[in-house]
């Protein structure tokens, strides 16, 4: 149903939104001009919603090709006086890094946030990184919201105080506020601000060594002010309570803490942070009156913990400090874990229920290929076409829907480290093992957004390699996003469709070809090729093209329909062992069965049945 | 023109309920919550929910919480759920963790085997294995209720239905505000799935027709 309707409600109704929503709502009430963002869960609704609504406002939205792009756009909006936004998971700050520890020496002219939603226990992330150290590193103020509503609230505050102090801010989000859903009252919304101007000032803009200096002394200056201001912000508060011990809870750590009190039925007084970045000492100062013991409540490392430490040291405060040493510094924060650690500091007995047992195995469901996926057939072709060479490839593998390829039966991810890492690592590999063939292998989406850098030097300096790009015609594993091979742009307009083969021939590839990874037969050969150009010293680039099965399923593309005939079928397995489509089971009479509400229609198992048992229906 | 501050908390009644719905992957277990969480706005009820995207998608578990009432939190603390509804039978032994001791669970005859691993229990052993546990447990008939409204996609919303005839969850949400919600979001046929779901699980309550019973006392 219209998203749209629900972000764009009355100002004052009440929204039953997602905590996302609930943050491109927020920028949405302070007027930004401009948002860019490249996609990763859990960050992705920022943008999307925003993009939802963008010609109903007037504001310009995009998909950029990575995080340190958007990060520039958007930068660029509020240096020329347009508020604006920009949002990533936490490993896309790294990949915008570097504009990122030069903004804070600038500052801006319009409201800036930069929204980093980190992801803790790693649902869906290689690594667990805690933003907020960045916050600390690059001299960028932090805000944490606690919920939904804080979300916005504090979405739209980062901005406002952004714009008044003429200095980036980053909103640090988690899976748990910006996937939890809640209750949000909405406020009214300011017409956006989407034309800026520019006057020539290079010594604000342009970071010679000279500038840089002077810049530096007045970062230092701001970072001061800053604390001073952060102290007096309105939802940092303290919940007085007739208590010795005091909880310093942070963000999603506050309503952890509130439930996991009435859990222990403990009593403490809390000091709720919304800053955690930097850490406001007079508000430390005002806290800890009368305190005994502190226990620090935050989610992942302890950023607020140190900082607190350091600031009740220099205060000659000697009070008992407790936080990572009881709560650990990995995964999610739990009601129960908080409560543990409650009763512990209050020296009283707690422990959780204990589930009930249930006596018997129950299997594990982990994610897997869909059936049809593209990218099963174009690593059954892989292992194929390895085997019929009889050689054993390094799989320098990525992050994207692929990495299941990690998996039996194929077993074709040996790497997998960041965006574009597949052919990093693949320049290093072909240089340092020289007895095996080094194959890349990442996504059309991975390709635009750190693959260009690593092919180039691949060519350059001549590191074999064979590169396969699954392209899918999409973003799958973030929820299907145009980027530039679609030739689409997130406000649903046309933009320019760049083709993988042409950059690929363009960057000097030894060998380039398309292929249907539908088409078996033709797959296999195309890899043997790539594999043996390769193997011969060459960079081989191939592009297994063909729309992503869910997507094809969401556009209703006509499919077709299979069965397997019980009477050829011998029960040889390949469908189920080479192939592992879930679309196929065994029945009870030991043979494959095709479930036709899961067939996609590929006929890649058709094509591998050595006994022709499959065929189309109709 | 700052932003409100956030809701104040007005439920009267200290209310309290803990949720969790389960399933596979693409069963819309997602707009159940949504479903809820709107007709909870209509009333000023608090609710929170958590959700997990991404990988779990991929024909993955999901676990989806829902607090209503006197919360702060996202997540259902461990073996403290009042109410599991699972929408694949599976997924409902997994999820017997979340409940308390003589809480609801209530499950679709929906049984999908995850491909490719062995040793999975049949529907018959599952049944075997809830009888004995101290929850109070119902099998809604969803198959025959997809099959009347020739409809697959209704599974959720007729599983809905069953979690409103908790009388602690009707008691604090009007039915009927639930069902408006559906059908003004996903039309009639889904109107219809959910008072199927419905009527079926209150009526199996009236009739003490469940899997599992247990009694409050004994906690
Ligand atoms: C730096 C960074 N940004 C974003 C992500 C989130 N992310 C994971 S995979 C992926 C893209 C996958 O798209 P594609 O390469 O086309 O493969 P597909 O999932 O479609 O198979 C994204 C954006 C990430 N892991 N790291």
């Amino acid at each position: 149903m219209p998203k749209r309707k629900t972000i764009l409600g009355e100002p004052n109704s009440i929204a039953f939104l997602l905590g996302n929503e609930a943050i491109a709502r927020g920028a949405i009430e302070y007027g930004i001009g401009v948002a860019a963002a490249y996609p990763g869960t859990p960050s992705s609704e920022i943008v999307e919603s925003l993009a939802s609504v963008a010609s109903d406002l007037g504001i310009y939205v995009e998909w950029s090709v990575n995080e340190k792009t958007a990060f520039e756009l958007a930068y660029a909006a509020a240096m020329s006086g347009v508020p604006s936004l920009t949002a990533m998971k936490h490993v896309g700050l790294n990949v915008a890094a570097d504009p990122l520890m030069t903004s804070a020496y600038t500052g801006v002219k319009a409201g800036f946030i930069i929204v980093t939603a980190d992801d803790p226990y790693m649902h869906s992330s290689q690594n667990e990184q805690d933003n907020r150290w960045v916050g600390l590193h690059a001299y960028i103020p932090v805000l944490e919201p606690a919920n939904p509503q804080e979300a916005k609230d504090l979405t739209y505050l980062g901005l406002e105080y952004s714009e008044k102090l003429g200095h980036p801010i980053i909103l640090r989000s988690v899976t748990r506020v910006s996937h939890a859903r809640g209750l949000v009252r909405l406020g009214p919304l300011r017409p956006p601000r989407t034309v800026g101007s520019f006057p020539r000032e290079p010594q604000k803009w342009a970071v010679v060594p000279a500038h840089a200096r002077k810049m530096k002394i007045d970062v230092l200056r701001r970072w001061r002010e800053i604390e001073d201001v952060f102290a007096e912000f309105p939802y940092n508060k303290i919940d007085d309570s007739n208590s010795n011990i005091l909880i310093v809870a942070s963000g999603i750590g506050y309503p952890y803490a509130k439930d996991a009190l009435k859990i222990v039925g403990v009593k403490a007084k809390i000091l709720k942070v919304s800053t955690p970045v930097p850490l406001p000492r007079k508000l430390v100062e005002k806290a800890v009156n009368g305190i005994e013991k502190i226990l620090v409540v935050e989610e992942t490392d302890p950023v607020v913990e140190m900082q607190l430490k350091s600031i009740l040291f220099d205060l000659h405060i000697d009070v008992e400090v407790h936080g990572a040493d009881y709560l650990g510094r990995k995964g999610e924060l739990t009601i129960d874990r908080v409560a543990e650690a409650i009763a512990k500091i209050a020296g009283v007995s707690w422990s959780p229920p204990k589930p009930i047992e249930v006596p018997i195995n129950v299997p594990p469901r982990k994610p897997i290929l869909c059936p049809g996926c593209p990218h099963r057939a174009t690593f059954y072709a892989l292992i194929m076409a390895a085997r019929e060479l009889g050689v054993d490839p390094i799989y320098s593998g990525d992050i994207g829907c692929y990495s299941l390829g990690i998996d039996p039966p194929f077993n074709a991810q040996d790497t997998i480290t960041n965006m574009g890492g597949s052919i990093g690592l693949a320049n290093g590999f072909s240089h340092t093992v020289k007895n095996r063939p080094v194959v890349a292998i990442l996504g059309d989406s991975t390709f635009f957004h750190a693959g260009l850098p690593p092919l180039l030097n691949a060519v350059y300096n001549r590191a074999p390699m064979l590169v396969l790009v699954l392209d899918n015609e999409t973003t799958a594993m973030t929820g299907f996003q145009p980027h530039p091979g679609t030739g689409l742009t997130a406000m649903g307009g046309k933009g320019r469709k760049i083709l993988i083969e042409e950059v690929a021939k363009a960057m000097g590839a030894d060998y380039v070809d398309v292929f249907d990874p539908y088409d078996v037969r033709k797959a296999i050969e195309s890899i043997k090729t790539g594999l043996k150009v390769a193997m011969d010293g060459g960079v081989a680039v191939l592009v297994a093209r063909r729309v992503c099965s869910l997507l094809a399923a969401r556009l209703g593309l006509a499919r077709d329909r299979y069965f397997i005939d019980s009477n050829r079928c011998v029960g040889c397995s390949v469908c189920t062992n080479i192939l592992a489509c879930p679309a196929i089971v065994i029945g009870e009479d030991n043979k494959p069965r095709i479930i036709e509400s899961l067939c996609s229609g590929c006929g890649v198992c058709a094509q591998i049945c050595p006994f022709q048992a499959i065929t189309k229906r109709g | 023109m700052r932003p409100d501050m956030p809701i104040p908390s007005n439920n009267k009644e200290r209310v309290k309920i803990e949720a969790v719905f389960t399933g596979v992957g693409g069963q819309g277990i997602i707009t159940m919550g949504t479903i809820l969480g709107v007709a909870c706005s209509k009333i000023g009820l608090n609710i929170i929910t958590a959700e997990t995207h991404g990988m779990s998608q991929r024909m993955g578990m999901v676990d989806f919480f829902v607090r209503i009432g006197d919360v702060e939190a996202p997540l259902v603390p461990q073996a403290s759920a009042d109410i599991v509804v699972s929408l694949e039978m599976i997924e409902a032994l997994r999820s017997v963790r979340h409940l308390k001791r003589c809480g609801w669970l209530l499950v679709a005859d929906i049984y999908i085997p995850p491909p490719y691993v062995e040793n999975v229990p049949s529907r018959k052993d599952i049944v075997t294995v809830l009888e004995r546990l101290p929850i109070n447990s119902i099998l809604i008939n969803v198959e025959e209720i997809v099959e009347k409204l020739n409809d697959s996609r209704v599974v959720n919303m007729a599983m809905l239905g069953a979690f409103m005839a908790i009388e602690d969850v009707s008691k604090i949400i009007p039915v009927t505000l639930v069902e408006d919600v559906v059908e003004e979001r996903l039309g009639p046929i889904n109107r219809e799935a959910f008072g199927m779901g419905y009527k079926q699980a209150v009526k199996k309550i009236k009739d003490g027709d469940l899997i599992s019973r247990c009694a409050k006392t004994n906690v």
